[in-house]
């Protein structure tokens, strides 16, 4: 068997699966086509009636990217525009991920396989370099004297590529470092211009409480809130206190500050609050109560929802304590 | 999904064409002002108790809706709270369970403390039975035994192991109310599934209720946590032994003000619309029902004059 010939088993052989799993994942999706529209919907913001429509549209482009492939009907435009769509499903994936969110994407519809977002990511890299190999393998080729010289080539390239992919996502894949919940600029800008002294802190690390009084409604979220912020003075102290600010999100009615000053005075809340304006928490993509450690560059170095899993605490208490310990 | 909901829970109505609808009349909002109101009971002589868990207080009023009595303040000490949530009265008692700390406050009824005793896991409603004995929705993880009577002193003295309660922690969040024929309802939050026992143990029957989800629809929270969008129903209350009281959670045509009277077969026979959305809903005395609203924070009453 020469090289032409494994080159045309790989091919055929992932041709078939590749096909396979995109027709069996775009015919999944179709009985819970609303259910994926919402997920897009709430992954890029966009209302009912688009996310519908871009449903539709990732579908029928699953389903006839793999009739092609099992077909062999223009197998490298199915590998290009399913590469596209690969694409985009890691774009979603790793925004996500950097706003500290998990989303289930639904993307085996019915089949109801449910994956982590790192996993999601990790399997979308996987179709998109099979996608570019049989792109590779399918492109016609001329028999030429070089064909060694051309391999080594392929081979580098391919190694490039792995090489880059596992510099973007590693880190989210292998959960190396805490991944940003969200970019917290919005905030600092909002809080300079009140002359707050948190953004201009250079001291050390910095807490930020970012609250939805609603969350409180659920007590373990409640009790995370409030067992944390015993932490954070315990570790920081009053000295620290324009270090360490909760900001909550107005929410119409539901916390105006005299409520609100009222509950932190009945509870004993030690921590500065702040009332900030709904359209903040917006532009930010929160929708729940969290918790963030800045560094006094203005890297997030922990960032998590309330309740806070025992492990996160631990971590939380560690990212504190490595700040202060050596001051102590 | 939720349109989808919508259309059918209205086609079911006109199909069956049963359900008497109530005219609303909101009679009066209490001057007073919570924090975040918990839950609420009345008692025999018409006052009522509200536990305001944002507070950490229980406060007692009497009917014409003045401030009588109240008590508590953060803190783990007797007749603290860590926040205080449900309720549970009856002649010269009052129970209240602390969410956070697993914890049962007794009361007299003016709101003097008596004693306080850990329960078996969070306590997420309490009820009194006909012979005065306490009975509470514990959630606790791998054990169907949820609904449990306990001792003044707080031990289990007997456990009911509920037919639909599963491994899952939110599918097993229910509420539960006792009426004086020694029944108990039990209404799971997210599940469409009521369960019907009496008080000494015995199975009466299990039925879902017509026109609603069977299941909240879920998203993902975090890896690993997947959680439901929003609840079926959101309170219970016992008035009479033909019917059950609840409040509709977000999947129905008017999300958090619908009142349904609900026969012990699962069909809604009473409709009341609330002008504005409820956290809890309860009895009040002759047609009138009170209602925590506004996030929680103010207290409504209102007479519900029914109608063909």
């Amino acid at each position: 068997m020469n090289a032409e010939s494994h080159f045309q088993t790989v091919g055929k052989i992932l041709r078939m699966a590749l096909g396979g799993i995109f027709l069996i994942a775009g015919v999944a999706k179709l009985p819970e086509l609303s259910a994926f529209a919402r997920t897009i919907s709430d992954v890029t913001h966009a209302d009912a009636d688009v996310s519908l429509i871009l449903a539709v549209a990732v579908v029928t482009c699953e389903i006839l990217g793999g009739l092609a492939l099992l077909l062999r009907f223009m197998v490298v435009q199915a590998t290009v525009l399913l590469s596209v769509l690969v694409c985009s499903f890691l774009w979603i994936l790793v925004s996500a991920s950097f706003q500290g969110k998990e989303i289930q994407c639904r993307c085996f519809g019915i089949l109801n396989i449910a994956l982590a977002n790192r996993y999601e990511i990790l399997l979308d890299l996987v179709l998109f370099n099979l996608l570019a190999v049989l792109a590779l393998i399918s492109l016609p080729r001329k028999k030429e004297a070089g064909a060694r010289g051309q391999r080594w080539i392929f081979g580098a390239l391919v190694a490039l590529l792995l090489f880059l992919q596992y510099s973007m996502f590693g880190d989210i894949i292998l959960r190396r470092r805490a991944v940003q919940t969200s970019d917290l600029g919005p905030v600092i800008s909002f809080l300079k211009a009140l002359n707050h002294p948190f953004p201009t802190s250079t001291e050390g690390n910095r807490v930020l409480f970012l609250l939805h009084f609603p969350d409180f409604n659920c007590p373990p979220c409640f009790e995370s809130f409030l067992k944390t912020q015993d932490i954070v003075w315990e570790e920081m102290g009053e000295g620290a206190g324009h270090r360490v600010l909760a900001m909550f999100k107005s929410g119409g009615n539901s916390s105006d500050p005299e409520r609100l000053y009222q509950w932190a005075e009945r509870t004993g809340l030690h921590i500065p609050i702040l009332v900030a304006p709904d359209s903040l928490f917006t532009v930010l993509h929160f929708e729940k109560s969290g918790v963030f450690i800045v560094s006094p560059s203005g890297t997030t170095l922990f960032s998590d929802f309330f309740p806070l899993e025992d492990r996160r605490m631990n971590s939380f208490v560690r990212y504190l304590e490595s700040d202060y310990g050596s001051r102590r | 999904m939720v349109f989808l909901f919508t259309v059918i829970f209205t086609a079911v109505l006109i199909i069956q064409d049963t359900v008497q609808v109530a005219r609303v009349q909101k009679e009066r909002t209490l001057k007073y002002t919570f924090l975040g109101a918990q839950d609420l009971a009345m008692c025999p002589d018409g006052s009522f108790i509200v536990s305001d868990k944002l507070d950490y207080r229980l406060l007692k009023f009497d009917r014409g809706g003045r401030l009588v009595a109240q008590t508590g303040r953060r803190g783990d000490g007797p007749g603290e709270f860590r926040g205080p949530g449900p309720l549970a009265v009856r002649e010269k008692a009052v129970a209240v369970a602390d969410f956070a700390s697993h914890r049962i406050h007794l009361f007299t009824s003016d709101l003097a403390y008596v004693r306080s005793f850990s329960a078996p896991g969070a306590v997420l409603d309490l009820a009194f039975d006909t012979h005065g004995s306490l009975w509470a929705a514990i959630l606790q993880n791998a054990s169907r035994d949820n609904l449990v009577k306990l001792t003044s002193e707080g031990r289990v003295e007997a456990s009911i192991s509920l037919r639909h309660a599963t491994s899952d922690f939110f599918d097993n969040m229910f509420l539960f109310d006792i009426d004086a024929q020694s029944t108990i309802v039990v209404l799971y939050r997210f599940v469409n599934r009521v369960e019907m026992w009496k008080t000494d143990g015995s199975f009466v029957r299990s039925f879902e209720i017509s026109g609603f989800p069977a299941k909240a629809p879920r998203k993902r929270l975090k890896e690993n946590l997947t959680v439901p969008e929003d609840d079926i129903f959101s309170a219970l209350c016992l008035d009479n032994a033909e019917t059950f009281t609840v409040l509709t959670g977000e999947y129905t045509v008017s999300p958090r003000r619908e009142v349904f009277e609900i026969s012990k077969t699962g069909i809604p026979v009473r409709l009341a619309v609330l002008p504005a959305k409820s956290n809890q809903v309860i009895h009040g005395p002759g047609n009138r029902v009170l209602s925590i609203e506004n996030d929680r924070t103010t207290l409504t009453l209102y007479r519900l004059n029914w109608q063909r």
